[in-house]
């Protein structure tokens, strides 16, 4: 499903500041996987995961996506493949615009955008539903600009933009980070429920070793641009906060694992 | 006092037909302003264009209406030109635009073969459209208006499409529009070159009007333009998609009222330069001063 072979990426190459983001990386994830990525600031989570979006293009190795190699398509070429939630609430739907029309936007993700109107009655009762389950009012302020809205409101928009056509793979790059710990909590649930209903295949960057812990059937750790931990199956359900913990102070005492 | 008045009436007919005219101008500079929070001078340069080629076209008999689509479709190519510099070479907005309108002084004179061209002797789309009485100040301020009119309801329509939202995105917030599958490139020729055809058909019409095109029309023409969004929204706001499409035109109308009563007021028109420019500089800096947020969001 998502096939990402010996992925390497060094920013600010050949300056007093180079970077290291990316190691040798390598990571296969077959359909229905939901994987969780956890390590600490300057791991290289987020560029693995912009690797594969695309935004960041590796200095070496390749991505694969269905058995197609994706490596030098730009994002917004493999955007009908994969769906995306960012960290920053405000990153994923266009302020100026309404909520109904940001999810037309995400509707025609990886299609041909027509010249037919972007809003049908159909299509804004089909809209309604998808932010309804959030149960945060979304669905009775269709008709308002996104920039009105709470980061929380905000975010279970853009996770909704996200699921809006059934993506082959679904990205969150710490997509509950910003949230209060309550709607952090309601973002998270309708995201594991979407996943679980659709079987999405997942990779989810996170800070929060509960999250990872408690979601996902494969963990991947990383530090300094390598993997350096997995587990999968019922090792991965076996794991428990303190345990990585334990392990991890050994490794590197600096990593931040809250 | 009533003298000041009395000039100033006299003169609303006239400046009501101009406001008309530049409402097409300033639809072309609040598009790309806007919608692609894309700052694109190429106004000053595809204006005058407009009126190079509906001028050198009629003087070479073809019919006016079709000039005035050619000189559209010429527009369309020069705000494309400036899109795909930009896009290419990742130039500063601002500068692609300064180049495009710079080299376009030179076409526009290859266009005429002089700097001027004269109408007076040949039928223009208003004799066109209007017959007999194609000289009547009212009929020739209703079709114009009527035109600008139909022009931003087409727009309005068009943004409100699937590739009229994408194109929305790509101002509202680039990284989010990739992510949905939005092509920048493609969104950026289309509302440029969009862009480029509205404030020809502005310099087209205008040539028409006065009946003579030269290379210097479009001096001063985007800060006219950019005058004019500003009034319409400060008039009507742009809380909506079409209060923002029907401003421009509004605006238009309403800042050549306000030229003209400068000019009755005893101000020479070569004031009026410095005084366009002295009314943007201070509705740009009035948000920033009272704390509000910024009039023009602008992207790299």
């Amino acid at each position: 499903m998502i096939d990402v072979r010996t992925l390497d990426k060094t920013f600010y190459r050949g300056t007093p500041s180079a970077r290291h983001a990316l190691n040798d990386v390598s990571l296969r994830l077959d359909e229905g996987d939901f994987a969780v990525v956890i390590g600490g600031n300057g791991a290289g989570k987020s560029t693995l995961l912009n690797a594969i979006a695309g935004e960041v293009m590796p200095d070496a190795g390749s991505v694969w996506i269905d058995e197609t190699d994706v490596t030098r398509r730009p994002p917004h070429r493999r955007a009908g493949l994969i769906s995306r939630v960012f960290q920053d609430p405000l990153a994923g739907s266009a302020g100026g615009m309404t909520i109904e029309e940001n999810l037309a936007l995400a509707l025609a993700r990886g299609r041909r955008r027509t010249l037919g109107l972007a809003l049908t009655d159909t299509r804004r009762r089909s809209f309604r539903d998808a932010v309804a389950v959030f149960n945060l009012g979304l669905e009775e302020r269709m008709d308002q600009k996104v920039e009105l809205l709470s980061g929380g409101q905000r975010q279970s928009l853009a996770l909704a933009m996200a699921l809006v056509t059934a993506p082959r793979v679904l990205l969150l790059d710490e997509h509950c980070a910003a949230l209060d710990p309550r709607t952090a909590a309601t973002v998270m649930e309708a995201t594991v429920d979407a996943v679980e209903r659709d079987g999405l295949t997942t990779l989810m960057v996170t800070h929060n070793m509960q999250h990872a812990i408690d979601h996902g059937n494969r963990l991947v750790m990383m530090m300094d641009g390598k993997i350096i931990f997995e587990a999968a199956g019922a090792e991965k359900r076996s794991l428990t906060v303190e345990a990585l913990i334990e392990r991890f102070h050994l490794v590197d005492d600096k990593m931040l694992l809250v | 006092m009533g003298e000041i008045i009395g000039s100033f009436l006299n003169l609303v007919p006239i400046t009501l037909l101009q406001g008309a005219i530049y409402g097409f101008v300033a639809l072309g500079v609040m598009l790309p302003f806007r919608m692609l929070s894309f700052p694109d001078l190429t106004a000053e340069g595809s204006f005058p264009l407009g009126g190079a080629v509906a001028a050198a076209s009629i003087a070479a008999g073809l019919d006016p209406i079709s000039a005035t689509l050619l000189a559209l479709a010429a527009g369309c190519v020069a705000g494309c030109a400036t899109a795909l510099i930009h896009l290419g070479l990742r130039l500063n907005t601002l500068l692609c635009g300064i180049i495009v309108l710079t080299m376009l002084f030179s076409v526009n004179i290859r266009i005429m073969g002089k700097p001027n061209t004269a109408l007076f002797a040949f039928d223009d789309m208003f004799d066109v459209l209007l017959g007999g009485s194609s000289s009547d100040l009212t009929l020739q301020i209703a079709l114009i208006l009527g035109l600008a009119l139909v022009a931003a309801g087409l727009l309005l329509w068009f943004l409100k499409t699937e590739t009229g939202l994408a194109l929305r995105a790509v101002g509202a917030n680039q990284m989010m529009a990739r992510a949905q599958g939005i092509s920048i490139w493609r969104q950026t020729i289309l509302g440029l070159g969009l862009a480029g055809g509205l404030c020809a058909t502005g310099g087209a019409i205008m040539a028409q009007n006065q009946s003579f095109a030269d290379v210097n029309m479009g001096f001063g023409v985007l800060l006219n333009g950019l005058a004019a969004v500003i009034v319409g929204e400060t008039l009507i706001g742009r809380s909506t998609l079409w209060r923002q499409l029907l401003a421009p035109i509004v605006g238009a109308i309403a800042y050549y009222q306000v030229i003209s009563f400068a000019l009755a007021l005893g101000l020479e028109p070569s004031d009026l330069k410095f005084l366009t420019g002295a009314f943007v500089l201070l509705m740009l800096a009035l948000p920033g001063l009272t704390g509000r947020r910024e009039v023009l969001r602008i992207r790299e």
